[in-house]
């Protein structure tokens, strides 16, 4: 699935991944929703050509991961998945924050093993990514998670996601 | 607010930049109030001695309610800036929230004059605000070259601390596409290296929202607790939205308040992810970020609306380069039109080496940290 979005993003309008690099180069603030989609069709593909290609630095491919969020398809679901799979603790970090803006409560399941990753910073971010989604269900893996997290941090972010 | 202790440990490279301090005046200014005259201050009056090169003017607390200088008027009476004018050729104002900082002059077209600037602040929010103001006079004039010393404070970065920052491949590449920038307009840097002493867990990563910079600002806080000629860089795993998406770093103003530390102004924060792997772009964010807090702005800003710095040798990208219509000014659309510039508002990958204008260097020479 990832080659054949690869390869459409290689078929693209040349004119649109330099627009793509330039939101995802953006200094003292990242681009919106709006901004990526405002330029229009493809932009998903490049996304994932950029959150997968090494060469790139790694903010930016960040970005590109965190902005899949604003494209919710399979396509993208299955790209974020890997990152959240993968060993890489900021792209998994963006991942999580993806899921949760682009599939809501149906993202649950794919990032509750995120809140027990061994990195602190993932299990904090998870956290924080939760509290976009809300609700009961994802006040229950917060709640369930700050029954044994043992890091200062975490739970502070814990609580304040649950709003305590 | 959280209220951090900087208890760093210290460890300079080079003791100080070797240069000789400036010579500074700090005023304090009193206290400026909104509320009867609606939105807008009283007057602030700047006296300016002769032969002053430079201040910076710094008003606040006003918590996280947004604001700006309104207008400043010259010692002649003429009009610097008006907020409600269509044109301000000579000084910029963006919003603030927490304190309103200002730097004169923020172009050579336009020197700091001796005598009396007046000076109005709008604050949103509606409720009546008092601020404390004070102000710090550069005296002595700026030469062609100049020393900028860099505090470099990490907060969490894996595999990077003070005590082998000196050795650090990445770190020492980023400290080399710093020279590199600044020196194409007489800047020399020096640097130190100090490891975070509050809360690592917490502000390795910099988590803020459209309406709460609060971590942003209480880690600034924490910079130059000395009140020093120099500039802090706090360099830090991710500094990112409420949604997860990554700031590649970020001054406080612009401009910074410049050699008064303890504010919410008083710094600059820079990702340090790609540090090890591509230091030279870390460099550069670093040099756009340091820019910014000594009074440089975007020369022109991504939005085609035809908004550009207020430097008269920077090019400007005009609207109608928007060939694509998209509305962004893209960095392709504008090559040999600014895109090449450290102050682009992209960072521009294709640009190989991005430095500033004459007139920028001049602005970064002046300010009162660069010695």
């Amino acid at each position: 699935m990832l080659s054949l979005l690869m390869g459409l993003a290689l078929a693209q309008d040349p004119d649109l991944k330099p627009q793509v690099m330039d939101l995802l180069g953006q200094m003292d603030a990242p681009a919106t929703a709006e901004d990526y989609r405002a330029l229009g069709e493809g932009v998903d593909t490049i996304l994932v050509a950029v959150a997968q290609d090494a060469s790139q630095p790694k903010t930016q491919r960040g970005r590109a991961v965190q902005a899949l969020g604003y494209f919710p398809s399979e396509a993208s679901q299955a790209a974020l998945t890997e990152f959240l799979a993968g060993d890489d603790s900021t792209l998994k970090r963006k991942a999580v924050f993806a899921l949760c803006i682009g599939w809501d409560a149906a993202a649950l399941p794919l990032v509750e093993p995120a809140l027990a990753d061994e990195d602190v910073q993932v299990r904090i971010s998870t956290a924080k990514a939760l509290a976009m989604v809300g609700g009961d269900a994802a006040d229950a893996l917060l709640t369930a998670r700050l029954e044994v997290e043992t890091e200062a941090a975490v739970k502070k972010a814990i609580e304040k996601s649950l709003g305590n | 607010m959280v209220l951090l202790l900087l208890a760093c440990n210290g460890k300079d490279a080079a003791t100080d930049s070797g240069a000789p301090e400036n010579d500074l005046e700090y005023v304090d200014l009193g206290q400026a109030t909104t509320g009867d005259t609606g939105f807008l201050t009283e007057d602030i009056a700047i006296d300016v001695p002769d032969g002053a090169t430079s201040v910076v003017v710094h008003c606040g607390d006003f918590g996280n309610d947004l604001g700006l200088v309104w207008t400043l008027d010259n010692p002649d009476g003429s009009s610097l800036y008006d907020g409600g004018a269509g044109s301000n050729p000579h000084f910029k104002s963006p919003s603030h929230d927490v304190l309103v900082p200002m730097l004169i002059p923020l172009t050579p077209d336009a020197p700091l004059q001796a005598g009396t600037y007046n000076a109005s602040i709008y604050v949103g929010g509606g409720a009546p605000v008092t601020m404390d103001c004070g102000a710090v006079i550069r005296k002595n004039a700026a030469g062609a070259t100049a020393t900028l010393k860099l505090d470099f404070v990490f907060v969490g970065v894996d595999g990077l601390d003070a005590s082998t920052a000196a050795e650090d491949a990445g770190m020492q590449g980023v400290l080399a596409e710093i020279e590199r920038g600044l020196a194409t307009q007489g800047l020399s840097v020096t640097a130190s290296y100090a490891d975070f002493a509050g809360d690592t867990a917490t502000y390795a990563i910099v988590d803020v929202s459209a309406d709460d910079y609060s971590e942003f600002n209480d880690l600034l806080e924490t910079a130059n607790p000395g009140d020093s000629q120099s500039l802090t860089v706090f360099m830090v795993q991710d500094f990112q939205t409420d949604e997860g998406a990554t700031i590649l770093g970020k001054a406080g103003g612009p401009p910074g308040t410049a050699a008064v530390g303890g504010t919410a102004k008083s710094g600059m924060v820079v990702v340090a992810s790609d540090l090890a792997s591509d230091p030279g772009y870390v460099g550069r964010i670093a040099v756009h970020e340091a820019g910014h807090f000594l009074g440089l702005f975007h020369t022109t800003e991504r939005d085609a609306d035809g908004t550009h710095d207020v430097i008269s040798d920077t090019p400007e990208c005009p609207a109608s380069a928007d060939a694509n219509g998209n509305g962004q000014m893209n960095s392709s659309e504008c090559s040999g039109q600014g895109s090449e510039n450290v102050m682009w508002w992209t960072y521009n990958g294709d640009a190989a080496a991005a430095d500033f204008s004459s007139m920028q260097g001049t602005v970064l020479r002046q300010n009162p940290i660069a010695r």
